[in-house]
């Protein structure tokens, strides 16, 4: 990702106040792979200054909310009984600083009632980067693939606001809102080595950051999330339009040889 | 609007309303799977389309055979697999039994797609074998029974038993040609693929690719070429007893030496003839095969001996009136061609 293009962009972000870094990045097996949602359920929660003013609550995917505490800076997380998309939510207020740490987090794949789409218009309340949407359940974030925020201010679409996305493995891209307060990101190939196969390449963290100011008030949201490799390492279209052609070619042939029949019965 | 008057017009336009909203209907009922309307479609729509409306009943069996069999078997407790898979069954069966069959035939995204093809072969002068001998329809019925018992049902559970590896989860899904026509529909190439990772994913996606090629192609000659084998067709025909949508026949002595129902059906369903003649009741005639299109209701050229019926009300009868109504307008549409690549010596029904 290029930062020449949005540089005067990046330099007025940082020239404001620091851009937020708080954010949750999984504990206990950052390179564990995520399959079938099964992702680490251990998050620590990166960047906090000091335990107090912390809350963190977790939403449930049917939006009932449970407050969890830190030990240190980590949570584990303990299944809710529930499937579906949770949102892991971490809230900082000290002084004039309001910070926002989320990290949506999907259990497995069985659908529940509520649909995602009403946890992700939660008003949280400040400054928030929603995904637009989530990806669907048993789809993921992966590179190569566009995939759309939207940054919000007390739930309403905050239009040109810059955002970093980062990621662990050193990208970096400072993008702006339109005037619906959306962005499309396309998240990048940078894994250091792909395994050419389903779920076994461990997947990337994408950091998503955003920081506002507002009558004096400063505000910093977070929003972070696996991504997995592209699968076109391994799935190759190309490939797969010759092998259509073929059945296309031997089905036409067939056509030729397939004899009339008179469906009525002979009189 | 003479045009209402004729049930395959009425039908195609069904058909094609149907397509758009289950194809691209993520835009109206939402994106996640909480959204969808069923989750248990008796029709192949694909959960791979990013846009759809809803998605098959097949996905989700698989899955549960898939991701429940064994952790059931291991610990005794075949709830754990039952309770998913009778919720999917439940689920199927409350839709399916509003319509019967009639999701092949009204519904089906692929199955409008193979007419759409045919269509197009028609008018391109395309050579047209209507109907099949029926030494090869008695070969090609039981495939349907046997993908829906060994690629639905069989080898997920081997799978889950841990038999075979885990590419082996979801087979019918990987070769359905629903999955690539869908999403090329959603301008998505994602799913025309070779998968290289593994040998059992290449085979799996090659064997997806061609039969998609190769569907595309027969579907051209060959009325419906891939429902003759759809495994959802096999499902259907396991509960079409319960449907409310039905067709019935009061066969008369006439029926032997006519035919044109038999001719006119798109799966080649020869039973339409010669069961159920000199009858004095109407009987269920909603065949394993029948897609409840209503052609051979519609080429029935005697007074009530074929009926759709809803409810046991019939909605739809065979006459003479429209026998001869839906003829001229067949043989008027055949004539029209783009190109003559083959000319036909007869119209066809």
């Amino acid at each position: 990702m290029g930062t020449y293009k949005y540089l005067p962009t990046l330099l007025l972000f940082i020239s404001s106040f620091s851009f937020a870094d708080l954010y949750w990045q999984p504990v206990d097996n950052p390179n564990a792979s995520g399959g079938h949602g099964r992702m680490a359920k251990g998050f620590q929660l990166m960047g906090l200054k000091a335990e107090t003013g912390t809350t963190v609550s977790y939403i449930h995917s049917d939006l009932e909310s449970s407050e969890l505490s830190l030990h240190g800076d980590a949570v584990h997380l303990k299944s809710t009984g529930k499937n579906n998309y949770h949102a892991l939510v971490a809230r900082q207020e000290q002084g004039n600083e309001h910070r926002l740490a989320v990290r949506y987090i999907y259990n497995n794949g069985r659908p529940v009632s509520t649909s995602p789409s009403d946890l992700l218009a939660l008003n949280l309340g400040g400054l928030q980067i929603i995904p637009s949407p989530l990806p669907r359940e048993h789809w993921k974030y992966k590179s190569n693939s566009t995939f759309r925020f939207q940054i919000m201010f007390d739930g309403k679409p905050l239009a040109e606001q810059a955002l970093l996305a980062t990621t662990r493995f050193g990208s970096n891209e400072i993008l702006q809102t339109d005037k619906l307060g959306l962005i499309d990101l396309v998240i990048p190939e940078d894994f250091p080595e792909i395994i050419p196969l389903k779920r076994a390449t461990p997947p990337g963290e994408l950091q998503l950051f955003s920081a506002y100011r507002h009558e004096g008030e400063n505000y910093e949201a977070s929003m972070t999330a696996a991504y997995h490799p592209s699968e076109s390492s391994w799935k190759n279209v190309g490939l797969g339009a010759v092998v259509v052609l073929i059945g296309l070619v031997f089905g036409f042939y067939i056509n030729r040889r397939l004899p009339e029949h008179n469906r009525r019965k002979v009189k | 609007m003479t045009w209402l008057k004729n049930l395959t017009v009425v039908r195609r336009f069904v058909q094609l309303f149907m397509f758009v909203f289950l194809v691209y209907g993520s835009v109206v009922v939402g994106f996640y799977a909480a959204d969808k309307i069923s989750g248990a479609l008796p029709s192949l729509s694909c959960a791979y389309d990013s846009m759809n409306a809803d998605y098959c009943a097949l996905i989700p069996i698989q899955h549960q055979m898939h991701h429940r069999l064994g952790p059931a078997v291991e610990s005794g407790d075949m709830m754990k697999l039952l309770m998913p898979l009778v919720t999917t069954l439940v689920t199927f069966l409350m839709m399916f039994v509003l319509l019967n069959k009639a999701f092949c035939g009204w519904v089906c995204p692929l199955g409008f797609f193979q007419e759409v093809m045919q269509l197009i072969g028609q008018k391109l002068g395309l050579r047209r074998v209507d109907s099949l001998s029926h030494g090869a329809v008695d070969k090609i019925r039981p495939i349907k029974w046997l993908m829906l018992g060994g690629l639905v049902f069989g080898l997920p559970a081997l799978t889950s038993l841990g038999f075979l590896s885990d590419e082996w989860g979801d087979p019918f899904c990987q070769i359905c040609p629903s999955r690539i026509m869908t999403t090329l529909f959603t301008g998505s190439d994602e799913q025309l693929f070779v998968d290289t990772s593994t040998p059992s994913y290449m085979v799996l996606s090659i064997l997806g690719d061609f039969l998609f090629g190769l569907m595309i192609a027969m579907a051209m000659t060959l009325r419906q070429p891939f429902c003759r084998i759809c495994p959802l067709l096999a499902m259907h025909a396991v509960f079409r007893k319960v449907g409310l949508a039905r067709l019935v026949k009061k066969g008369t002595s006439r029926c032997d030496k006519c035919g044109i129902c038999a001719e006119a059906c798109p799966m080649d369903i020869r039973e339409l003839q010669t069961d159920h003649n000199n009858t004095s009741k109407a009987k269920d005639i909603t065949l394993p095969d029948c897609t409840l299109c209503g052609r051979c209701v519609e080429f029935c050229p005697d007074k009530d001996v074929l009926q759709i019926r809803y409810l046991n009300v019939p909605v739809f009868s065979a006459s003479p009136q429209y026998f001869k109504r839906r003829k001229k307008a067949q043989v008027t549409w055949d004539k029209v061609k783009l190109i003559g690549f083959k000319r036909d010596a007869k119209v066809k029904l």
